[in-house]
Formats: structure tokens, C-alpha cells, sequence
């Protein structure tokens, strides 16, 4: 479903993604984890090319991102992207948040759209607060919008990037209940958190990230309890408050024994 | 103070002039020749606005030239050129009025250039990220998410500058047009004495009409105030995303993201 091949991103002269190769097949859950400035977010942002990479080759849905004549509208139609700060369009209520793009890119008539974006809230817990703004809504509120706005294009990929950093611990729940939801759906999921609990529940695989590498994509149960490499270790036992020594130490205290 | 009053029940002349026995003038000329200008400098404006915000040198660098160069000349300067160079030009004389109109427009336009982008990076880069990745195009996501936002910031600093606009006006009666200026400078040429009570009915006309401006200014800031749209999250817009990405502008940010 999506593929890197050899991806290399520069910003300036910042190196920020070096040689990454990852294959996520349809239907996968993938966590994504790393410290921060690692290039999680960069990442992530390729795959729908809102960040162009200038080495190497992505392949989302058979359609090259790097070949000029692959029409980016098109296919960020079928790929949702959910933020870490919402983004919802200030100027139009929950509904109209919605319906604007089924309407605009999918063609959809305003009844149509006007039923399926009623549907999507209901789904996400805030059938009554259709017509409120989103300066009116919590930010777990606006969170659940938001992600209900990129299904309403019925996307095959979506893609969040750390959708609950910005809320407070009591509301987070809600959203990734909504998350977990989704991937029983079959939907391909890209997930930049540091929800560990989450991530071990919904991964398929977890990558970890650091200084633009893949050090490690893991099975969940793996790499949390398991970690090969040491930078991974550090971060796990960072983020999980216990700590953890990394396989090849292990292996070093073994034989030392 | 009988002076002022005898000017006050002359109040007609400041206002239109001569008219209907001759040409219009006075408080009525100014507000027209402002309304004209501002009405064509929008739209002209708007061009440059944009183009200044292209990522592409030579759409961009004209732009800036122009708006630079427009901006460090008074208004003035311009009305005088104008009323030169234009029957020198086009080798046939244009009317007073619309030399001072075309000189006037072209120096707004400037003004009205950085209005509409200031008013275009107020907006956070993540909404123009959020309507790409829902599949729509530049140009929609412009017109429907960017610029119905972007105007609603942009309307308070247009109010004023037509206020600002409106007492520049004032300056093309150096090249004899009757406006509320030149009606004071006439009446107080044909009485000296009431100098002093003429030019006090200029003040009077061009407060009540800024002042009224102002007012409505602040109207419009209330009601607009709904949607408040500074109540989200400030983020560091970078002009390149709105216009086609710029790769090579790429430069290094102090803070990640
Ligand atoms: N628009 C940009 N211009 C220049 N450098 C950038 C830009 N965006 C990100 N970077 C740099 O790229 C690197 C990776 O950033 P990225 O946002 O991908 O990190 P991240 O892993 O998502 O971090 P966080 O967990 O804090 O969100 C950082 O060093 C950052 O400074
Ligand atoms: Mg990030």
C-alpha cells in the first residue's frame, strides 16, 4: 500500500530523513515513535508529498509520488491526515467542516454530503454539536471532528500525527477510542504517538525514529519489552517510566556471566 | 462665532461645490475619488498581493519592486506625474478628475498589495495543509478555506486605510481639483476675514466622514469577532506553502515541529 525505497529529505541543509525503506502493506496499523526532532512528523507528511523528498521513491496505492504526472489531488483525496493541532477551518461550523471537501473534490450534493457528515458525527460521540464552531468545541471535540472530517472522504489510508499531544489527559480517551475503531476497519493507519498503551493495543508493527533513521520496526510486544538497540531502549524506558536494556547489552552481560 | 455660523449655513458649497450650477465638488468629490481608488486598488491590489507571494522570481520580484517603489513615493509626487505624463503619453488630454483618480489607484494599490498578504500569512499553515490533504486543489483551498478567512482580518486595516486614503485626497487639488481643500482656499480668497471660520468647516468635513469610518471599523471588529479567529493556535506561516512549494527555499527553523 505505501512504500518507501531509498527516501532522503533534506531541509537546507539538514539531513532529516536518511535512507528510509519501510514497506506497510494494506490493512496495517503502524505506530510510529521516536524522540522529538527525530523526523516523525516529516515522515509522515511525505507520504501524502505535503513534504516533496528529493532522493528516493514512494509508492502509495501503486501511484509514484516522485513521478511529475501523478495527480497529488487525486490521490490525497483517498489518504486522511489528522493533526496534531486540529486544523479545523475556524470559519465554518462542525458540519460544514465536514462536508467541504465530499462536496468539493468528491462532487457530493449537499444532502448527501449533509447526511454522511451527520452520520460521522454521531460516530464520533457529537451529534449535538453539528452547529457549533470550533472555537465552541474542546480540543477532544475538535480532535473527533477533525478525524471524522478526513473519513468523510472514505480515505484507504490515514494518517494522524500525534493526534492526542495537544489534549488533556482526560480527554484523550475519547479520541483514541475513536481510533481504535477505525482499525478494525481495514483502513491503513500511519500513527506518530507516544500513547504506548494505545500503540500496544492497535500496532501490527512500531517504528522507531531517531535523527531521520529507522532504527527498529517491531512487532508491539517486541520492541517494548525487547528493544535491540540502545537509543530505543533509552527511549522506551524514557516513555514507560521502567527500565529496559537493550538486546545486544544483554547479550554482553550473558556472556560475561 | 458668527463667522462660523455664516460658513455653516454655506455648508452646501463645502459639500458639492458649484453643483448644479457648475461642476461637482468639495466633501462629495473627495469620498468619490476614495471610494473609485479604493474599489480598483482592491482588485489590482489583490494581483500584486499575491504575486508577491509567489515562489516563482519573476513574478515575484516585479511585485516587490513595484509595491517598494510605489510606497516610498508620496502621493503627491504621483498626482502631479500623472497630470503630466499621461497627455504627454497618450498625446491627448484625460480630465482632471480621472488623472487624479488613475494617480491615486495606482497608489493604493500598493498599500492594498500588503493588505491582502499580510492578511493571507495571518493564516496558519496547518489550514491550507489540512484542505491539500483533503484532496483539494491550490486554488480551492485558497478560495474556499484561505482567503474567506484571510478577508475577515484584512477588512479592519482596509477600513483604515481608506480613512487614510481619503485624506490623501485631499493633496489632488494641486492640480486644481475642486475638492473640500480647494473650496476652503477659494473662500478664504475671496474673504480673507473669514480665513480663520473656512478652514475650521474643512476640519469638520473630513473628521465627520473619518470618524464615521472609524467607527464602522470597529463595528465590523465586533461582529466579526464571532468566529475569533485568533483563538487559534499562532503558527509560523511560511509563504511557500501557499503559493507551489519551493524546495530550494527550504531553510533550517530554530524549533522543531
Ligand atoms: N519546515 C521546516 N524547515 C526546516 N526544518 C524543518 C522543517 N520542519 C522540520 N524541520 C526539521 O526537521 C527535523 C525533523 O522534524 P520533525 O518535525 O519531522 O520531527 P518530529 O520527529 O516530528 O518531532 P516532534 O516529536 O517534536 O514532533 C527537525 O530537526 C526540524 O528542525
Ligand atoms: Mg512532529
Amino acid at each position: 500500500m505505501i512504500e518507501f525505497i531509498n527516501v532522503n529529505k533534506w531541509f537546507g541543509p539538514i539531513h532529516v530523513l536518511k535512507n528510509i525503506n519501510l514497506h506497510i502493506s494494506q490493512g496495517e496499523v503502524i505506530v510510529i515513535c521516536g524522540p522529538s526532532g527525530g523526523g516523525k512528523s516529516t515522515l509522515i507528511r511525505t507520504i501524502n508529498r505535503i513534504e516533496p523528498i528529493q532522493e528516493g521513491e514512494i509508492i502509495v496505492d501503486g501511484f509514484s509520488l516522485t513521478n511529475p504526472k501523478t495527480d497529488a489531488a487525486a490521490l490525497r483525496a483517498e489518504i486522511g491526515m489528522v493533526f496534531q493541532h486540529f486544523n479545523l477551518y475556524p470559519h465554518k461550523t462542525a458540519l460544514q467542516n465536514i462536508m467541504l471537501a465530499p462536496m468539493k473534490v468528491r462532487g457530493l450534493s449537499k444532502k448527501q454530503a449533509k447526511e454522511r457528515a451527520t452520520r460521522l458525527l454521531e460516530r464520533v460521540g457529537l451529534a449535538d454539536k453539528c452547529d457549533n464552531y470550533p472555537v465552541q468545541l474542546s480540543g477532544g471535540e475538535q480532535q473527533r471532528v477533525a478525524i471524522a472530517r478526513s473519513l468523510a472522504m472514505q480515505p484507504r489510508i490515514m494518517l494522524f500525527d500525534e493526534p492526542t499531544s495537544a489534549l488533556d489527559p482526560e480527554l484523550i480517551n475519547d479520541v483514541l477510542d475513536v481510533m481504535t475503531s477505525l482499525t478494525k476497519e481495514g483502513i491503513t493507519m500511519v500513527i506518530i504517538t507516544h500513547e504506548m498503551g494505545f500503540a500496544q493495543r492497535v500496532a501490527d508493527r512500531v517504528v522507531f525514529i531517531d535523527k531521520g533513521e529507522i532504527l527498529e520496526i517491531e512487532k508491539p510486544s517486541d520492541i517494548f519489552v525487547n528493544p535491540k538497540h540502545d537509543r530505543t531502549a533509552e527511549f522506551m524506558s524514557k516513555i514507560l517510566h521502567i527500565p529496559l536494556v537493550p538486546n545486544n547489552k544483554k547479550e554482553r552481560i550473558n556472556k560475561a556471566e | 462665532m458668527e463667522f462660523l455660523l455664516e460658513q455653516l449655513a454655506n455648508f452646501k458649497f463645502y459639500l458639492i461645490g458649484a453643483y448644479p450650477r457648475g461642476a461637482a465638488g468639495g466633501l462629495f468629490l473627495n469620498i468619490s475619488i476614495a471610494v473609485l481608488c479604493l474599489t480598483i486598488s482592491f482588485f489590482i491590489g489583490a494581483i500584486f498581493g499575491f504575486g508577491r507571494l509567489s515562489c516563482r522570481k519573476f513574478v515575484s520580484y516585479p511585485c516587490i519592486i513595484y509595491i517598494e517603489t510605489i510606497r516610498a513615493t508620496p502621493a503627491l509626487l504621483l498626482v502631479f506625474w500623472f497630470f503630466f505624463f499621461i497627455p504627454s503619453v497618450l498625446g491627448k488630454n484625460v480630465s482632471l478628475f480621472w488623472s487624479a483618480v488613475i494617480a491615486l489607484s495606482i497608489y493604493s494599490t500598493a498599500y492594498q498589495a500588503e493588505i491582502v498578504r499580510a492578511g493571507i500569512l495571518a493564516i496558519p499553515k496547518g489550514q491550507m495543509e489540512a484542505a491539500l490533504s483533503s484532496g483539494m486543489s491550490r486554488f480551492q483551498a485558497l478560495t474556499l478555506v484561505i482567503i474567506p478567512q484571510a478577508f475577515r482580518i484584512m477588512i479592519p486595516s482596509f477600513v483604515s486605510f481608506f480613512i487614510s486614503l481619503f485624506k490623501e485626497t485631499s493633496v489632488t487639488y494641486v492640480i486644481g481639483i475642486v475638492e473640500l481643500l480647494q473650496i476652503g482656499i477659494i473662500v478664504t480668497q475671496r474673504q480673507p476675514n473669514r480665513m480663520f471660520a473656512a478652514y475650521i468647516c474643512m476640519a469638520i468635513g473630513f473628521f465627520v466622514v473619518c470618524y464615521s469610518m472609524s467607527h464602522l471599523a470597529r463595528v465590523l471588529e465586533k461582529r466579526l469577532g464571532i468566529h475569533d479567529l485568533s483563538s487559534y493556535r499562532p503558527t509560523v506561516c511560511r509563504a511557500d506553502l501557499l503559493l507551489k512549494p519551493c524546495e530550494a527555499k527550504n531553510l533550517p527553523t530554530q524549533n522543531p515541529t
